[in-house]
């Protein structure tokens, strides 16, 4: 055996001293670190470099299922960045109030860019809710891709979505301010969605989400039917989408807010020509806005009439109805068919007691107190002698809510009940003073 | 002897053959370079008051490598870390130092003191305050929540800019989330370095168990628990006790001694004694010393200089 380990040995240093002869080319001038480095010095020098900053247009959630939500940023040499967005509307009531806090460029396996000390506004979406875990799964760390004086192209860190920051021409709080008119223009139009109209187009809907930034698309028209999911964000003129969509032949990606329409701005079709594509909003048959139902009524119920007033409670979500009796009740609006409702609800003490009110059946002598049941109340689309037309809604079942009482309970979700505080049978209609 | 020889010398040649044309030389220049983010004025305060006495790398800017991936984790805001790092100092690393001398936290500190914002949630309803990884690095989580403790004065009544004044409106919950997790981490630390005697373990040998987060507080106390985090093994039972002695005022201390009961109280009581001795034997440190140098100085808290970072 040992002579045949000897020469095995032998090619084995025979190799060892051949390894290194090796004549690789160098694919770069640079080392990596020094490559690294150099787009470190890139990325920081673009971002400082916009006199007035960026608008980011920023998805949380990989599947983007928040939509998006638009910021303003500047960032300063020294290695702050102020901050204003979407997200200030909610948290500071006012876009104008900044927030700085620190950034920092690093390296890793690529330049990644980290607002790396906590800034109410950036970190809206990445903050873990109390022991629910991280609620909308959003980046505060973003690599960056590429970019150019007019726009750089990130990646976050975690959900892997492409972050687009376009650098400004207005200081950072005009932008926001700017987003946020745009913004109050479309959700004071109550539209439900959006038509797609480009020429050729017949009966494509855009329906837009009420809580995030999302459009969902039925290719066949219907509503039951199957649907696409487009995020969208907020800019400075108008909406943009996630990533270009098409639809009808047409990809488009960008829309100006003109005239209370939706007008695209890079819409092409399939052989690459630009075209017009345009969003109106459209709402359900019968819409009347929210604004028309405030104001005072006569409200009757069996051959008595009360004067009562309708205000506003949650804008566009709700009005508090005031004069029947001792309680303010709680009546709400949907855009979605233009009706108000009324259902049983908690409305205040009485004493020791709870008062509910609470849908009644005065035919068949049954009250409830669940709260999904109650009265529709329809209009005669007719805004200048408004009337409004209690029904039931449908959800009681065996009975019909055709009246209301004030009900006394020992507990404030119910509890025992105790007996009658107040009545207002065959309850019929609220007209328009 | 001629084929050792021969074996000896290709050996020889093929070690060198392999090394023979390394002959690139040092870069004067150091591939690791950080030249885009500019050190503050807290950092200067940090490299006095932490890296240079201690070696201790205060870190509070959010960095990705040093946090634990399992976790969805945001950074602190600055001002709490700021206040966090004085806090620290004064109530941590200068009492050690107080009773004994400036070797013993630059011995014994971890390398890396790490802020973040919000908690590590885990799993099973639980909230992670702290970690100490290796006896080098103590991480503390829920920085942010300061804000519900304390109470910020701005000199120019909107921001930091001219100084602020910090008063501390609620010192247990400070205890509980900041102060007694360190002191917690820095036993395990200790503890890491030179073992407790193994008697230790025997008091509550067949009482520690996984649910601890299913006990709680009397119900861990009638056990001989000074919490119920103690009851999850006879590491975190010693270093809960140690570091409830410390943070805690003698009334509290008597107080969980009271829901202890008798026998429970007489477990806590024999585990503090080894505690204190495995302090004074191994570490020099006087328990009660120390406790003392602590009370003095919560006492003096609110007379730090919580916007001065030139000083000092």
């Amino acid at each position: 055996m040992k002579p045949r380990i000897f020469p095995a040995i032998m090619a084995a240093c025979g190799l060892l001293s051949v390894a290194c002869v090796n004549q690789v080319e160098e694919v770069f001038d640079t080392k990596a670190s020094e490559r690294l480095e150099q787009t470190m010095l890139e990325c920081q020098s673009l971002l400082t470099s916009a006199e007035y900053g960026w608008m980011i247009e920023y998805y949380p959630d990989s599947n983007q299922s928040y939509g998006g939500s638009t910021y303003a940023a500047k960032f300063e040499d020294n290695g702050e960045v102020t901050v204003t967005g979407e997200v200030a509307q909610e948290i500071a009531g006012d876009v104008s109030k900044t927030i700085t806090s620190h950034y920092s460029i690093n390296s890793s396996s690529s330049v990644v860019l980290t607002f790396d000390t906590y800034n109410e506004y950036i970190h809206y979406w990445s903050d873990p809710d109390d022991y629910s875990g991280n609620v909308y799964e959003g980046d505060f760390e973003f690599a960056f891709v590429s970019g150019n004086a007019e726009q750089m192209i990130f990646r976050g860190i975690k959900t892997g979505n492409r972050i687009v920051f376009t650098a400004l021409d207005t200081d950072i709080v005009t932008c926001v301010q700017q987003i946020v008119a745009i913004q109050n223009e479309v959700v004071d139009n109550l539209y439900l969605g959006y038509k797609w109209d480009d020429g050729n187009s017949t009966g494509i809907e855009l329906y837009d989400d009420d809580n995030y930034n999302l459009l969902a698309y039925y290719p066949d028209g219907d509503m039951d039917g199957a649907y696409e999911t487009i995020p969208y964000s907020y800019t400075s003129e108008g909406i943009g989408f996630y990533q270009p969509a098409t639809i009808n032949g047409i990809t488009v990606q960008n829309f100006k807010w003109e005239n209370n329409t939706f007008v695209s701005t890079d819409a092409v079709d399939a052989s690459g020509t630009p075209v017009n594509v345009a969003l109106s909003g459209f709402h359900c048959d019968n819409f009347m806005h929210y604004d028309t139902f405030i104001g005072s009524y006569l409200l009757k119920y069996g051959s008595t009439e009360v004067p009562v007033t309708l205000t506003e409670k949650v804008r566009y979500s709700s009005y508090t109805l005031s004069g029947l009796g001792d309680y303010d009740l709680t009546i709400g609006y949907s855009k979605s068919d233009a009706t108000l409702s009324l259902c049983s609800q908690y409305i205040g003490t009485y004493g020791s007691y709870y008062i509910w009110c609470c849908p009644w059946d005065a035919d068949a002598g049954y009250l409830t107190w669940t709260t999904t049941i109650g009265f529709t109340l329809s209009h005669n689309a007719d805004p200048d002698n408004l009337v409004l037309t209690f029904a039931d809604n449908g959800v009681w079942g065996s009975y019909t809510a055709n009246s209301i009482l004030y009900y006394k309970f020992t507990a404030i979700s119910g509890g025992s009940s105790v007996g009658s505080y107040a009545q207002y049978a065959y309850i019929e209609t609220m007209t328009k003073q | 002897m001629k084929k050792i020889l021969l074996y000896s010398l290709m050996l020889t040649f093929g070690a060198f053959a392999t090394t023979a044309c390394d002959d690139e030389s040092l870069s004067s220049t150091s591939v690791i370079t950080n030249s885009v983010n500019i050190e503050t004025e807290f950092d200067k305060w940090l490299e006095e008051n932490y890296r240079a006495p201690y070696n201790i790398n205060f870190y509070y800017r959010y960095e990705d490598i040093e946090t634990d991936m399992t976790y969805d984790l945001v950074p602190a805001k600055e001002i709490y870390s700021r206040i966090l790092a004085k806090m620290i100092r004064f109530l941590w690393i200068d009492p050690y130092t107080e009773v004994t001398d400036i070797h013993f936290m630059r011995e014994n500190s971890p390398r890396i003191m790490q802020v973040i914002g919000c908690g590590a949630y885990n799993s099973n309803n639980t909230l992670q305050l702290g970690t100490a990884e290796g006896g080098q690095k103590i991480t503390l989580y829920v920085g942010n929540w300061l804000e519900d403790f304390l109470k910020i004065d701005y000199t120019n009544r909107s921001n930091e800019d001219d100084g602020y004044t910090v008063t501390i409106t609620d010192v247990d919950m400070i205890n509980h989330y900041y102060l007694h997790t360190i002191h917690h981490e820095f036993a395990h630390i200790l503890n890491q370095k030179i073992e407790y005697s193994t008697d230790f373990n025997t008091i509550s040998q067949n009482d520690y168990v996984a649910q601890w987060n299913t006990l709680n507080e009397s119900e861990a106390a009638e056990m001989g628990f000074v919490s119920p985090y103690a009851s999850s093994a006879s590491g975190e039972d010693f270093v809960e006790v140690f570091s409830y002695y410390l943070t805690w005022s003698e009334a509290e201390w008597q107080a969980k001694l009271e829901q202890a009961g008798t026998s429970g109280a007489d477990r806590i009581e024999r585990k503090l004694a080894i505690v204190k001795s495995y302090m004074a034997d191994n570490w020099n440190i006087d328990m009660d010393q120390l406790r003392e140098v602590l009370a003095r100085r919560y006492q003096e808290i609110d007379m730090l200089d919580w916007s001065n970072f030139n000083a000092e």
